[in-house]
């Protein structure tokens, strides 16, 4: 019975960390050296935006195609909701936002490598728009070649 | 007459099933557990935006403090098949990525050794591409502003005319 218990924990702590955000998996991030750290925890307030090829948004559970007006438009919507909260929350907190930013999140943007410039700069460009000022792009370290997903 | 109570007999249990399946169990398990892979993290504050100070076309002229620069403007242009077909700094061609950093490093004036306080002088650079570019080497651009220290950067709409 204990040796039943001892595999169900084991079991679990695997699980535990194999549970990651499924549309993280799906971008295929660019390679780069700097900066030197690498971290993997979560943000205490933080949006993850992920864009993959050609030009499609994972995130609140949907996919948006952003080279259509539609798509562009329910992002819009999608990160105003966000920064509502973000506001009413801080307001119900009293606390200031951090770094002279008037919102206290951060936009943790994962692109696809193939993804074009434009398509990353107008998400950018709106999310800057509605308020968002901290962002975190992220990349594989170089020596992480092997062309996993 | 007085009855003998027997004690009951040790439990013969069998658990060697039960731990071969359990071990069975781990082992599928270990073997199909795929580690997620690290990730690195470019930091960076955007200013506020006001409105359509993005959609501004870089300016024509720096901003530049005696012999040292606050703002870099780096323009990208892209090929025909997005890749990256040339690096401009203040509208001055540079080799590739590490005609880039030299560049940055130059006007920063580290190499020179004329820093203020050991940090650059450069503040922000802001970064114009042509909107084809693949995102690839936005961020291998990013790379090389951040060997160099430069970690403010601002992206600007993408060039709507070819670059020269």
């Amino acid at each position: 019975m204990m040796d039943v218990c001892f595999q169900l924990i084991i079991f679990f702590v695997l699980i535990m960390t194999i549970a990651k955000d499924e549309d993280a998996q799906k971008v295929k991030l660019p390679l780069a050296l700097e900066p030197p750290i690498v971290e993997d925890e979560q943000l205490p307030r933080s949006i993850n935006i992920n864009i993959i090829s050609p030009a499609e948004l994972l995130g609140w559970g949907q996919t948006l195609d952003l080279r259509s007006p539609e798509g562009m438009r329910k992002l819009r919507d999608l990160m105003r909701l966000e920064a509502k909260i973000l506001e009413e929350e801080q307001a119900r907190h009293a606390a200031p936002a951090v770094g002279g930013s008037k919102l206290d999140a951060t936009v943790v943007v994962r692109v696809s490598e193939d993804v074009e410039y434009e398509v990353f700069q107008n998400v950018i460009a709106l999310c800057q728009e509605v308020g968002f000022q901290r962002f975190q792009l992220k990349a594989r370290p170089k020596e992480d070649a092997d062309g996993s997903p | 007459m007085v009855r003998r109570r027997r004690s009951p007999g040790p439990l013969d249990a069998d658990f060697t099933a039960m731990l071969d399946l359990i071990f069975n169990l781990l082992a599928f398990f270990v073997v199909t557990f795929n580690p997620p892979s690290a990730e690195l993290n470019f930091d960076f504050t955007l200013p506020e935006s006001k409105q359509g100070a993005s959609k501004q076309p870089p300016p024509d002229s720096f901003e530049f403090e005696g012999d040292l620069f606050k703002d870099v403007t780096i323009r990208l242009s892209a090929g025909a098949d997005g890749s990256l077909a040339g690096i401009a700094v203040e509208g001055q061609k540079v080799d590739g990525l590490s005609g880039l950093s030299a560049k940055i490093q130059r006007m920063s004036g580290t190499l020179a050794g004329m820093v203020h306080d050991g940090e650059p002088a450069l503040e922000t650079a802001q970064i114009v591409a042509d909107p084809t570019l693949k995102y690839v080497h936005v961020v291998e651009v990013v790379d090389a502003c951040y060997k160099c220290r430069l970690s403010k950067i601002n992206f600007r709409e993408p060039a709507k005319s070819p670059s020269p």
